[in-house]
């Protein structure tokens, strides 16, 4: 299993690493994301708002950029053999469930790495905000990262059943979760209906909990960290199981031999 | 032992009314070191049973084993065991051919130097050594192919199946690529599948064949058998000295028809029973004969006859058939 997941992480690298506009990506986005965001958090901030508007709103962009480089991570795996038209190729490998998972979640874990960073080092950097402060609670990133792999998960089930036509879920999702994860605005906001969707979310409470442990409010921070780590296990779960019907199913319908 | 097999394999695609039968009962028993050519119009199910067999699909029914293992309960021990090669692959367009086949080595679970050792192997005998740097977007196709069956070939295999491996070559490549797999095939004692439009491909690697049409197995047993066993006519060419008067021929028992381009053709029931009469009346017409040749049909004609086609393009004997 391991050689097989060295090969999905091996195969995302070079691909990538071919691709500077990717690559980019993982450095660009997240300073777009950062500079517009933060500087509008620091707009708010001095037009009245609370000082600690500016840390909500960091906190936040950080890990939705962990979320979305992720998931791409997972995505990419069976995106890149359908564009590349070889995704048969792929199967007549011996790619085991555990081994594609693994591979791509590493890269994954890679992208979740350097995102961090780069967020994390800029926004120390322009805004004075220091998201390594929350020390312990950054294993929140870890549950993001592993609930962002279970979406991943579901959008690859989505496609090797329907087809290439589901891919453009891979980057409206990460769009989706956004809204009802709370990253630029507290959930409380919300209309109930669409707060109680939000509690179902897992980024929703690691959010909380990594904002919680910055001093908002640090005596939830680690009840919101279990919550959110169990429903992304669970949310991982059902991903993984979703993933291995979904190819027994397009070996059924010979989707799996069309790209 | 039997290397490959299959018994009461049934597809179908789609549900209700909307059902397509790709299979439809399929029984086929390969022993080992055996080269098999499948045979077959478009859309006859070649692939579909070259891709149940490769474990990418699963079949309505029926039961598959490649070397003792079940094709849909032990699939990831048949895909160790097995390589495919496709006409007309596509790979990672950014990936060079190294790092392709660097990929499927990992996903075949082959170790570093075991990798490094097929890959370099393969790579040089295969000459794609000379276009490693390029990345497989810029790669002719011929060159692509080269490294799909590069592919086919990195785990060793014991069994491989080749679907229409030189589709879409010019005849240079597709030569030097049949000629590759067939040294290999005696080399490592393989079993292999072979699907081919090109029927001289079929016929020069394989001994033995199945024709399917519409799902079925129509023909299936050793080339020569299928031939003897099917009512084709032989054809004979002679070379004379000259081709004038020769309307005696028609009354000779067995000829069914002649004619004259680039030497007389004579289409006959059987070429060893009717050559000699044919000899004898040239010979009391006082017609020297310079050349004879009796040509057996050949396995493009023994597939027209049992797919029920009729070939669009005259044979020579009939081209000059009066």
């Amino acid at each position: 299993m391991i050689r097989e997941a060295s090969a999905h992480f091996y195969k995302q690298w070079k691909i990538m690493s071919r691709r500077p506009g990717e690559m980019a990506w993982i450095a660009v986005h997240p300073l777009i994301s950062i500079l517009s965001l933060g500087i509008l958090a620091y707009f708010v901030s001095t037009g009245g708002a609370s000082p600690e508007t500016m840390l909500f709103v960091l906190a936040g962009v950080i890990v939705w950029n962990i979320y979305d480089a992720s998931q791409r991570a997972i995505s990419y795996g069976i995106t890149l053999d359908i564009w590349s038209n070889c995704l048969k190729h792929t199967f007549t490998g011996s790619s085991s469930l555990p081994g594609f998972v693994l591979g791509n979640a590493l890269y994954g874990l890679f992208s979740m790495i350097s995102i961090t960073l780069v967020t994390g080092i800029l926004a120390i950097a322009l805004f004075g905000f220091n998201i390594f402060m929350a020390g312990f609670y950054l294993v929140n990133f870890l549950f993001v990262f592993i609930f962002a792999a279970g979406m991943g998960l579901v959008i690859n089930s989505l496609m090797v059943v329907k087809g290439e036509k589901y891919m453009s879920l891979m980057w409206i999702l990460t769009g989706v979760i956004m809204i009802f994860s709370g990253v630029y605005y507290p959930i409380e906001i919300l209309p109930g209906p669409v707060q109680a969707v939000s509690l179902a979310v897992p980024a929703t409470h690691s959010i909380i909990s990594l904002r919680a442990s910055l001093g908002f409010s640090p005596e939830i921070a680690g009840t919101e960290l279990l919550i959110g780590a169990a429903l992304s296990l669970a949310y991982f779960a059902f991903g993984a199981l979703l993933f291995r019907w979904a190819i027994k199913r397009s070996k059924i319908t010979g989707m799996l031999t069309r790209y | 032992m039997h290397a490959i097999e299959v018994s009461g394999i049934r597809k179908v695609f789609g549900e209700g009314s909307h059902a397509t039968w790709a299979l439809s009962g399929i029984d086929l028993r390969i022993r080992k070191g055996q080269a098999f050519g499948l045979l077959g119009p478009n859309g006859a199910g070649k692939t579909t049973l070259i891709y149940i067999l490769s474990t990418l699909l699963t079949p309505t029914s029926g039961r598959g084993r490649i070397l003792g293992y079940d094709i849909i309960r032990d699939p990831d021990e048949v895909k160790k065991r097995t390589g495919v090669c496709m006409g007309g692959t596509y790979f990672y367009w950014d990936l060079r051919p190294r790092e392709i086949l660097n990929y499927f080595g990992r996903l075949y679970g082959l170790d570093s130097s075991t990798r490094k050792r097929n890959i370099d192997s393969l790579m040089k005998r295969l000459g794609i050594h000379r276009f490693e740097n390029k990345e497989f977007g810029l790669l002719s196709t011929g060159m692509r192919q080269k490294v799909a069956v590069a592919k086919s070939l990195l785990n060793d295999p014991e069994v491989l199946f080749l679907d229409e491996p030189t589709a879409g070559l010019d005849v240079g490549v597709a030569l030097e690529v049949r000629n590759f797999i067939m040294d290999l095939i005696q080399e490592r004692d393989m079993t292999v599948i072979l699907t081919s439009h090109h029927l001289g491909e079929v016929e020069q690697m394989c001994r033995r064949i199945a024709i399917i049409n519409q799902g079925r197995f129509v023909e299936e047993g050793m080339i020569k058998d299928i031939r003897d066993s099917l009512s084709i006519p032989d054809v004979i060419r002679l070379c004379l000295e000259k081709y004038t008067n020769l309307e005696f021929l028609e009354r000779i028992p067995g000829v069914i028809h002649y004619g004259v381009s680039d030497g007389l053709f004579i289409t006959v029931d059987s070429g060893r029973d009717t050559i000699a009469p044919v000899l004898a009346a040239l010979k009391r017409r006082r017609i020297a004969v310079k050349d004879v040749e009796i040509r057996k049909p050949s396995l493009e004609e023994v597939f027209l006859t049992v797919v029920g086609r009729k070939s669009t393009i005259p044979r020579k004997s009939e081209e000059g058939a009066r």
